[in-house]
């Protein structure tokens, strides 16, 4: 390639773009028609999501009413019909989006009703924030009502108090987490508008947002002089994501070995109590570890990029590990009723060996960043729960 | 009258559109859908756009937004339920423009689509006369950051490297 000069070009490419604008006619009616083009075009997946939706929910609503009429036991009966009014709803929810869609006025302008199928899709969210609030209450049902299917009575099998535990939590967390979701989606709302008002409602568009909000927190000094990525840069990264991987899966083993303990263990409510409050902060964990993991697909571009990404593993991680240290006030309970189990010894010995973990963890670990109690506690909580990964991005 | 209105602000940036497109995708299919987005996207946002501020920098700013994301999703996006013809579009014709322009011109259309989004954004704005600072609060990075990135892709283009 020949030198360019810079300055000289950029007015025969200024003049260039303005000679260009000849080959685009925008006028009024090309522009409607375009937007109603476009619009249908948006509409029409939406027909097809939705269509999907309700075949889905269909199918789930057919297998449990099927399950209540082969299935001739009460309580088991009012677990499926607990879940098919979930079910229900989300099919009604679609058929009756879908017919809102298919009565479209008209007369509606393009953007008027592009706006309409946001509103419409704001209504589907609502019934999934009611989902996700009764989530912890649905899960229960939803096992023993998937084992009762498979043949095993679980009901009868494990000890009343089990239920009553699982259903006494599910109603106690309901409305903390539907105030978290409303939480987040008020953050959501405060964000920009033109940000907002650009994605036109659709989730495609805000990838977009996402990287360029990643981009401005780059925005600092030190990613000022940037260089082109390195081999070892990449290396690292790649390493890192691993490590993130593998702390999902150990997440995941916790996960089911905390379960089993808890089935094993069902009838004692110390067990069950601290064993839920322990479950849901490990499943916290594992989606912060699964996010962080993600990010890294879409930050491998550029060396900015990937600082970036180094810099907000350990921040999140970080944060995370706070709300996790608060939420888990019950997790030492547990972990120290799990090896009375696992190992057979007596409470005080399993609680001594889980201080001397902490005190090996906390010798091995990394020293606080800030030199605060409060960053001293939080470096090391991070560094425990990200099994060493906080540690590794640390910026040098 | 907003349609009016923004029809009138649109039309001297209008060859920027075809710039944008042709500087992201190389087939003149994508080029037609991506200007499309652009103008549907750039219609909606239309209602928030500050006239305290240069249009030109409104435009660049959605329709860079758009590019980056079409990018990202083609290939997760229905084509053919995207594709719609619109003969005002006279593509062929911008095509022999952009092939009948001057050596350094078509080389630089060349290195834009080699170069990263930031990098292409940014050198997209900075050929089409916008300032520093435009282009920093454009892209959302610091002025410090456009001047670092600009001073080593002039050093590239006087020096004849590829990037």
């Amino acid at each position: 390639m020949n030198p360019i000069d810079l300055e000289s070009a950029r007015s025969r490419w200024q003049a260039q773009g303005r000679k260009l604008g000849d080959h685009l006619q925008l006028d009024a009616e090309r522009l409607t028609l375009l937007l109603s083009k476009r619009t249908a075009t948006s509409l029409e997946r939406r027909r097809l999501s939705l269509m999907s939706s309700m075949a889905w929910s269909g199918l789930c609503l057919g297998a449990l009413v099927w399950f209540c009429i082969a299935v001739r036991d009460v309580p088991y009966q009012v677990m499926a019909s607990v879940l098919g009014m979930f079910a229900f709803a989300a099919l009604l929810q679609s058929l009756s989006e879908l017919r809102a869609l298919r009565a479209l006025p008209g007369t509606l302008s393009p953007t008027e009703a592009m706006d309409l199928v946001c509103s419409l899709r704001l209504r589907e969210v609502a019934l999934v924030r009611a989902m996700l609030s009764c989530s912890v209450l649905l899960w229960w049902p939803f096992l023993l009502v998937i084992a009762r299917s498979l043949g095993v009575d679980l009901l009868r099998r494990l000890d009343p108090s089990v239920t009553l535990v699982h259903v006494g939590l599910g109603l106690l967390v309901l409305l903390p987490i539907w105030w978290v979701l409303r939480w987040f989606e008020r953050r959501r709302d405060e964000g920009d508008d033109l940000e907002r008002s650009s994605s036109g409602g659709d989730a495609l568009l805000e990838i977009a947002w996402q990287y360029r909000t990643l981009i401005q927190m780059g925005n600092s000094s030190e990613t000022a002089d940037l260089k082109p990525v390195s081999d070892q840069s990449l290396a690292f990264a790649r390493q890192l994501q691993r490590r993130l991987q593998w702390g999902c899966v150990l997440c995941g083993t916790v996960l089911l070995l905390n379960g089993g303990h808890m089935v094993h263990r069902g009838g004692e409510w110390m067990v069950l109590t601290s064993g839920i409050v322990f479950q849901l902060s490990v499943v916290t964990w594992m989606v912060t570890t699964i996010m962080a993991a993600e990010q890294w697909r879409h930050l491998r571009q550029s060396e900015p990029i990937l600082a970036v990404w180094k810099r907000r593993v350990p921040q999140l991680l970080r944060r995370r590990a706070e709300a996790v240290g608060l939420a888990t006030q019950l997790a030492p309970l547990a972990l120290a009723n799990g090896l009375v189990s696992w190992l057979g010894t007596n409470m005080i010995t399993s609680v001594l060996l889980l201080l001397a973990g902490l005190v090996i963890a906390w010798i091995l670990g990394p020293s606080a960043s800030d030199g605060t109690v409060r960053g001293f506690m939080r470096t090391r909580l991070a560094w425990l729960l990200s099994f060493g990964t906080v540690q590794t991005v640390e910026p040098e | 009258m907003i349609q009016q209105s923004f029809l009138a602000a649109i039309q001297p940036h209008r060859g920027m559109l075809i710039q944008i497109a042709s500087a992201w995708c190389a087939v003149r299919e994508d080029r037609h859908d991506l200007i499309q987005d652009m103008l549907v996207e750039l219609w909606r946002a239309y209602p928030r756009y500050d006239p305290a501020k240069p249009f030109s920098t409104f435009m660049y700013r959605v329709a860079l937004n758009v590019a980056i994301s079409a990018s990202r999703s083609r290939s997760r996006r229905p084509v053919a339920a995207a594709s719609f013809h619109d003969p005002g579009f006279d593509l062929a014709a911008a095509d022999q423009d952009l092939a009948s322009g001057d050596d350094d011109l078509q080389a630089l259309s060349e290195l834009l689509r080699r170069l990263e989004p930031v990098d292409r954004g940014l050198l997209l704005l900075y050929l089409a006369g916008h300032g520093q600072n435009e282009i920093a609060e454009t892209l959302g990075i610091s002025v410090s950051n456009v001047s670092t990135r600009l001073h080593r892709l002039k050093l590239k283009l006087s020096q004849g490297a590829k990037p």
